[in-house]
């Protein structure tokens, strides 16, 4: 029985050694490793074994058995590396496949990042309806009645609900919001100072279409109030917020200017890189909280004062860009926000 | 505003460069926007001006700021024009019905005048701004306009009919024909201010004079008009008849009543010197009386407050002086009393703004740290970007559209007993609804870029839907999806599976999901309410093949709406860690023969309803139609998970179990169970 087993394991190598071709291996295996093999063929025999020999049998069978197999397993991968060395159709050059298809919109892209900066800085991010009342819109906002700026020339007011035609009075009361401002009101009437936020949205404003107008657009807008905040503070976290997205070579300046919720109020440039170049571009207002802001919302404007400023998305993420025309940012082609 | 170097220079002393009045005028307010050099040496210069500095748009007003921010000495022109003729109110009657549209209208006369051309440096100046030179006698107006900001008006007054001027409302449909060449008659409304003789309308106060009155190069004898008029009044009516001209400008910016007098005096002069002829004796006016200058104090500590800068008081005073503010200590109290020109000068704080602009915003210090309170865990931010994150993993790109839409494409998507909110204007005729869903504005974005050759395309976009529900209005978050897909029934679990992980997200991995089968939604076929935890969280389901015709889309489109920022406030979700499970499972597949009616969720249902302990997970494999099956069936194979978690199951151990899966599927689904 032993001899038999040897004969076996040295005659099935042998024969292995010489095969260099899947068919010769195949027929290898149906000799030697198959269900009809020569070693599944012996296995009968161990039934004549005598009882003391059985463990020292057993065990070589196995051996011979597991090296019949390992030499097979070797045979086989070296024949089938060989195969597809020599019939290989890989060009390792094609181009790849997509992958990685989905984006982020650029103007999304560019508010976390700027809402990620003001964050750091102590902001907390707060949200606010877009459908608002005048009161919110203007009248908080030191806006009164007969400011041109309420003109139904320059906003989206609603028509009353369930009224069939255009109603001269806005009774709707209702508008899209035409500044983001809203939103510091809304704060400031459910939160007791100090208050620190940004808040981020669309805004709405009747232009007409260009190449720099867009009836809709997104303003970040900032607030702080506590005791003792200045001016300083002001600058301090406007030109903090410019070298932090900009760069450090990245510069403020705030030009005088004149809006109804605060004052002093000034027009705030940054010095940002714009096709490779540092310019000074505009990007919004500023200025320290009007005391008859403070005064609609109920907070004393002797202990508390602070700051506001609203800065224009778009134009930001345009010139950082370069996107020349702003209604490429609303037409969504997949082609221009996949360059993002 | 146009202004001119020379001009400028006029009232400077000393002189300012180009350069310098530029850099200035930017510290003040009023940044540069334009340069223009002229052969003659001039340089004309355009300024940005701000809605409450009305006092500024004329060349004195300019002045008046270079002068106070460099410690330059303003000088005024001061008029006194000689006066030979008879009495004024000999030769004109002038009645003012409406003191509180306009609170002062004055008028001088003028007789025996010649028109003629302007002289030269009168032309140039002019020419420098941008103006066109007419003649002495109109330059003469338009040159004290841009001097003082004063606008006047000239009448000729042998066509004055009946030598009266009176102040009042216009008649409704009043004719009213204005100066220019191809200008059409007006109809005017009741509410216009109108400047009128003994029988008509000679000009529309404060915004356009009228043609029949006006002056020509045979005019002798002129009325100057010199008035001044409520500012909304005049925006009004130049907004109502969609005339805008410069005296319009400069009236809605404000006019004080104190300033009338002295421009009316300049403008004689001038004209006297030009055109020559005689002044009448006196002025007639009529108006209310000139109201006096605003007190205004601030407190120098309270300026340093709102600053963050030590300004001393001393300085303070120095620069209100230079602005004409007659400022005067009083304790610890600057008293000031507002130039009447100012109508931005009423607070303390305004005066605080002063000092502020004359100090020099570059001039503020910044410092190189802060004090920070850290805020909060900002959930619905975090939840936000969590979310698109996800989706930008899963191939999904974003997209930010209008909230307007057209009623066209807003029709299919308005829920049931809500209607659309829509703006009230006529620009946005084309589109005036506020979108009831986000879908609509998806498909039109999908066929934008099918039609640039853009294929398989998913898209998504998270913003406010709205409309009016019970007399009110609603505007909800959402988030909305679309996808391309080839085969309805893979595409759809496809689509399944983006809202499984999105819920995912945001609450972590126990969330229950499920889709309940809904015909609410017509927009959809077949659609389906998403519950998640139990509760309707939006919708999903395959495009319905009207609606995708309405858009002009010929494949088949997954899509998904869901009102998730209700979960985002507890974003993030707490998670906990599990010991993996060391024992292995055993699997067995199941295919039962249903009606094609019965949806996987009854059959998923009836298996869970057993509470087999050991019954780990139960997932749908295929779904198989063919002849074999029958018409109207089709077998669902599902696969069963079993696993203890302290031993290694045996055949045996799940057999029971199978069983009475089997059974269960056999007798509440009828299913015919193939082996």
């Amino acid at each position: 029985m032993l001899d038999q087993l040897n004969q076996i394991q040295s005659q099935g190598l042998g024969e292995l050694s010489a095969i260099s071709d899947a068919d010769a291996l195949e027929a290898w295996r149906i000799k030697y490793l198959g269900s009809k093999g020569l070693i599944k063929s012996a296995m009968p025999g161990m039934k004549n074994v005598s009882k003391e020999d059985k463990p020292a049998v057993g065990k070589l069978f196995n051996e011979i058995k597991r090296a019949l197999e390992t030499a097979f397993a070797e045979k086989s991968k070296e024949i089938d590396s060989g195969s597809k060395k020599t019939t290989s159709t890989i060009d390792i050059t094609e181009p790849g496949l997509p992958c990685g298809q989905g984006r982020r919109h650029v103007l999304s892209r560019t508010i976390d990042e700027i809402t990620e900066v003001f964050a750091r800085m102590g902001f907390s991010v707060v949200y606010g309806p877009e459908v608002e009342d005048e009161l919110h819109n203007f009248d908080a906002l030191n806006i009164p009645r007969d400011h041109p700026a309420r003109e139904p020339i320059d906003n989206f007011y609603l028509r009353k609900v369930g009224a069939e035609s255009s109603d001269a009075s806005h009774g709707s009361g209702l508008m899209l919001r035409s500044q983001t401002s809203t939103v510091q009101i809304r704060t400031m009437e459910n939160t007791e100072p100090p208050i620190k936020v940004i808040a981020v949205g669309r805004v709405y404003r009747p232009d007409t279409h260009d190449a720099t107008h867009f009836s809709m657009f997104h303003q970040v807008e900032g607030l702080y109030v506590d005791k003792n905040v200045t001016m300083v503070d002001l600058k301090t976290t406007l030109i903090q917020f410019a070298r932090a997205y900009f760069g450090p070579e990245a510069e403020v300046r705030m030009r005088p200017s004149f809006f109804p919720f605060t004052e002093p109020s000034a027009e705030v440039d940054m010095k940002m890189k714009v096709k490779g170049k540092w310019q000074w571009v505009e990007l919004g207002g500023c200025g320290m909280v009007d005391p008859n802001v403070f005064d609609a919302v109920g907070y004393d404007p002797e202990i508390w004062t602070g700051f506001a400023f609203g800065l224009g998305i778009e134009r930001i993420a345009m010139r950082k860009y370069g996107i020349a025309d702003i209604r490429w940012l609303f037409e969504n082609d997949a082609r221009f926000l996949r360059q993002f | 505003m146009y202004a001119s170097v020379n001009w400028l220079n006029e009232y400077l002393d000393p002189p300012a460069a180009a350069d310098e009045q530029a850099a200035l005028l930017t510290r003040a307010g009023f940044p540069l926007e334009g340069r223009q050099d002229f052969p003659n040496g001039d340089i004309q210069q355009d300024f940005e001006m701000t809605s409450n500095r009305g006092d500024c748009v004329c060349h004195v007003g300019l002045a008046r700021e270079i002068a106070a921010i460099s410690g330059r000495t303003l000088k005024l022109p001061k008029p006194n024009p000689k006066v030979s003729g008879s009495q004024a109110s000999e030769v004109i009657k002038v009645t003012n019905n409406e003191p509180k549209a306009c609170p002062r209208y004055t008028a001088r006369v003028i007789r025996g005048l010649k028109v003629g051309p302007s002289p030269k440096w009168l032309a140039d100046r002019l020419t420098a701004i941008n103006q066109i030179p007419r003649n002495n006698l109109v330059d003469a107006t338009n040159y004290v306009l841009f001097e003082l900001g004063q606008p006047t008006h000239v009448f000729d007054l042998a066509k004055l009919q009946g030598s009266k001027i009176i102040v009042r409302k216009a008649n409704k449909d009043e004719p009213f024909l204005p100066i220019g060449e191809g200008e059409k008659s007006v109809k005017l409304s009741a509410q216009d201010l109108v400047i009128a003789d003994a029988n008509r309308a000679v000009a529309i106060a404060g915004v356009k004079g009228g043609a029949e009155t006006a002056v020509t190069d045979t005019t002798t004898d002129i009325v100057i008009e010199a008035a001044t008029f409520n500012r909304v009044m005049v925006r009004n009516t130049s907004r109502r008849h969609n005339i805008a001209s410069d005296s319009s400008y400069r009236f809605e910016r404000g006019v004080h009543a104190g300033q009338v007098d002295n421009a009316a005096e300049r403008l004689a002069e001038l004209i006297l010197e030009l055109c020559g002829g005689e002044l009448c004796e006196g002025v007639v006016v009529d108006g209310d009386p000139i109201p006096d200058s605003i007190a205004v104090s601030m407190r120098p500590q309270r300026c340093r407050k709102i600053l963050g800068v030590e300004i001393s008081t001393d300085q303070m005073l120095k620069w209100l002086e230079a602005l004409e503010f007659q400022p005067t200590v009083d304790g610890d109290v600057i008293k000031c009393l507002a130039p009447i020109y100012r109508f931005d000068i009423e607070r303390e704080i305004d005066l605080i703004e002063e000092v502020s602009r004359m100090f020099g915003h570059d001039n503020i210090p910044v410092t190189e740290t802060m004090q920070i309170r850290i805020a909060p865990p900002q959930s619905i931010q975090l939840a936000r970007q969590a979310i698109a994150n996800a989706l930008v993993g899963m191939g999904f790109v974003e997209t930010i559209t209008h909230s307007l839409i057209s009623d066209k494409a807003a029709e299919p998507f308005v829920p049931r007993e809500t209607a659309t909110l829509r703006v009230d204007d006529d620009r946005a005729k084309a589109e005036p609804v506020l979108r009831p869903s986000i879908i609509p504005s998806l498909l039109r974005i999908r066929r934008h870029n099918r039609d640039n050759g853009v294929q398989d395309l998913k898209l998504f976009e998270s913003a406010s839907t709205f409309g009016t529900k019970d007399g009110g209005h609603y505007e909800n978050f959402r988030i909305a999806m679309t996808a391309d897909i080839d085969d309805g029934s893979e595409g759809i679990r496809s689509m399944r599976g983006v809202v499984n992980r999105l819920a995912e997200v945001l609450l972590g991995p126990e969330i229950s999901v499920e889709v309940e089968p809904c015909s609410n939604t017509a927009w959809l076929q077949p659609g389906a309410i998403v519950k998640i935890n139990g509760k309707a969280m939006g919708v999903m389901g395959l495009l319905s093949r009207e609606v995708a015709t309405q858009f002009d889309l010929d494949s088949a489109i997954a899509v998904a709406e869901l009102d998730l920022p209700e979960l985002y406030k507890n974003y993030p979700p707490e998670r906990e860690a599990h010991a993996l499970a060391t024992f292995p499972a055993v699997e067995r597949d199941i295919s039962a023969i249903v009606g094609e009616k019965l949806a996987w969720a009854e059959i998923d249902v009836v298996v869970n309803k057993l509470n087999i302990q050991l019954l780990e997970a139960i997932e749908f494999v295929t779904t198989f139609r063919g002849k074999q099956i029958g018409a109207g069936k089709k077998s669902v194979t599902l696969r069963l998970r079993f696993r203890a978690q302290d031993r290694t199951l045996t055949h045996e151990d799940v057999d029971v179990q199978f069983e009475q899966v089997i059974n269960a599927l056999k007798s509440q689904l009828k299913a015919e169970i193939r082996k």
